[in-house]
């Protein structure tokens, strides 16, 4: 899939706080292209993550269209969207969604399907390594800190990464320093898989970057 | 613990509702090797006779069947054939001469040869002044059981029987006839004194009287594909007509022993409906209890489908093993049915092939089902 785009996109239930914003991407024709990588800030309230699931595919709660290439979203039916995130869409959702009685390392082979081979084990540890929780990987997701939890579901979704990455909030509880450490190897990941990062963000990162800024 | 206490009651109940459907089925089977089965190859003989009542006391003409009943009756499709019981009108007697000495007034019946229950019948034709005769065995019982040994006289088997010669005196209008009778056999199937029907016609047919009962039969045999049939013993009720009660009471026992074999049958497939609606919530459960992980699945890329088939199948399977363990069972009791005196020879030692496919059918079956029944609920229920 090379592109993702938002056609005259607006939620059916409320208003967006951001609507009347001349530079909101709410109601108008955005494409977000394989290998490019954004950041969408806006407000609380705005409709981040409303927007971010609506791009996954989890809701049709909007008017417009959302097309991949040139798919309507719409038109596929649920095993066809499912089908997508194996390989091209994937989101970090906001409530970081691990399961509280696996393993932390269990968590993360979740995403690899049950083909677990050694490539998965090498980028395992080596991203565990980055992100400092290496010590964690045995323990059970329940018994980990929102933070420890929120970087393992980063791993997660770097060790069997899709064409477009959507990261809504995934920074929250995490110290600047761990936040940048969690940019840059995201950035690593998806220069090297040539994947499209989109990160849904209250604020700009408190560090330089040269992603596209946009606003919702 | 509790999971397990509810899944074992769950495969319980299904064990109980396959042993008891299945049992059914093969009972059924054996019921109709011991009673006779039901099917066009099958033939049963009843006798047919109008109710008496005091309306028809006495007149031959409403207490015998006339062409219109005979021809009613044939269109009856529980009827393959109809043998009007031909009788004399005319005066019979026997002696046994100086040899036995005895007198009797007695009747004479005729039917086709076709309904008479005796291999040979060569013999059963008049030559010369001798009329062969075929009796009721119970006859024969009657006089051996019953007559003689109050009267102190001696027993006669069937061979002797055959071999006594007795006068029968025929008076008819016009003449007196002389002849000797023979048994030549005994029939377990018409309760009567049977005499050639071409004899028996013909000398009717001298009798004047004759025509105010002409085509009238007080008797028909009947030859039906089953006397169970409740079809048919409706119909028979309705018209007033009664049968011989050998074959009723079989029938009475057969369509009794259908009756609680379907009650049973119909409570196996209650008790397994309530399975398949017990599993389908089973499952259901399951998917809430896990709810969350699901959904986690979900968002990361696997089919609701595939989750949903996974679970199907574990159920299926398992279903299939308590489905051959029921067969199993079954096997083994119906071996050994076979073997006890009730069956008499005639249950076979293994249950019916076809039962070994309920192994597959009823499976594949409950995998589609629930699947299409839990991945429709899954879709509608989850709110992403």
């Amino acid at each position: 899939m090379n592109s993702i785009t938002l056609h005259h996109v607006i939620p059916k239930f409320f208003i967006p706080k951001t609507l009347d914003n001349s530079q909101s991407i709410w109601k108008k024709v955005s494409t977000f292209k394989k290998g490019h990588f954004y950041i969408i800030i806006a407000p609380s309230g705005s409709g981040k993550s409303t927007l971010a699931n609506a791009v996954l595919g989890n809701h049709f709660e909007y008017e417009g269209s959302i097309l991949y290439d040139n798919l309507d979203l719409k038109s596929l039916s649920i095993e066809q969207i499912v089908n997508y995130r194996k390989n091209e869409v994937q989101l970090l959702f906001q409530d970081i969604r691990l399961i509280n009685d696996l393993t932390i390392r269990e968590n993360i082979a979740l995403r690899v399907f049950n083909k677990k081979n050694d490539l998965f084990e090498t980028k395992l540890l080596a991203y565990a390594q980055h992100l400092g929780i290496s010590h964690l990987l045995e323990k059970k997701a329940k018994n980990c800190s929102y933070g420890e939890r929120q970087r393992a579901a980063i791993v997660r979704s770097l060790i069997h990464p899709a064409e477009f990455l959507i990261y809504d909030e995934c920074f929250s509880h995490l110290d600047v320093e761990n936040k940048e450490k969690a940019f840059q190897l995201i950035n690593k990941v998806a220069i090297e898989e040539g994947s499209a990062v989109l990160f849904f963000e209250l604020n700009d990162f408190p560090f330089s970057h040269d992603y596209n800024q946009l606003n919702l | 613990m509790k999971h397990f206490v509810k899944s074992a009651f769950l495969y319980v109940g299904l064990l109980l509702s396959f042993i008891l459907v299945l049992s059914c089925i093969q009972l059924y089977s054996n019921a109709n090797a011991l009673f006779g089965k039901k099917s066009t190859d099958s033939n049963y003989w009843i006798t047919l006779s109008k109710t008496i009542n005091p309306t028809n006391i006495g007149r031959k003409e409403l207490i015998g069947f006339n062409p219109a009943d005979l021809t009613e009756l044939k269109k009856w499709k529980e009827v393959k054939d109809i043998y009007p019981v031909v009788s004399n009108d005319f005066k019979v007697s026997a002696d046994g001469g100086s040899f036995i000495p005895f007198y009797t007034d007695m009747y004479l019946e005729a039917v086709d040869n076709e309904a008479i229950d005796i291999k040979d019948l060569s013999e059963f034709e008049v030559k010369d002044t001798t009329i062969p005769i075929i009796i009721s065995r119970e006859y024969l019982n009657l006089y051996n059981y019953g007559f003689a040994l109050n009267q102190g006289l001696p027993q006669i088997t069937e061979e002797f029987a055959k071999k006594i010669e007795v006068n029968i005196n025929i008076t008819l209008k016009d003449k007196n006839l002389k002849y000797k009778g023979r048994l030549i056999g005994l029939s377990d199937r018409i309760h009567s004194v049977l005499v050639p029907k071409k004899f028996l016609d013909s000398l009717n047919a001298t009798q004047t009287y004759t025509k105010n009962h002409k085509d009238i039969n007080t008797r028909i045999l009947v030859k039906v594909n089953d006397v169970s049939d409740q079809d048919l013993i409706a119909k028979m009720t309705e018209k007033g007509y009664e049968s011989n009660q050998e074959s009723l009471r079989s029938a009475k026992i057969k369509g009794k022993l259908f009756l609680v074999l379907r009650t049973i049958a119909l409570i196996g497939v209650f008790i397994f409906l309530l399975c398949i609606f017990m599993i389908v919530n089973v499952i259901k459960m399951q998917f809430l209890e896990k709810h969350e992980e699901v959904s986690i699945k979900y968002s990361l890329g696997y089919s609701p489908k595939k989750m949903v088939n996974s679970i199907s199948r574990f159920f299926s399977i398992n279903i299939a093993l308590l489905i051959f363990i029921s067969l199993l069972l079954l096997a083994i009791a119906q071996y050994y049915f076979s073997k006890s005196e009730i069956s008499n020879g005639l249950l076979p030692q293994h249950i019916e092939y076809y039962l070994w496919s309920f192994v597959i059918i009823i499976p594949v079956f409950i995998y589609l089902l629930v699947s299409k029944l839990i991945y429709h609920w899954l879709l509608k229920s989850w709110k992403f």
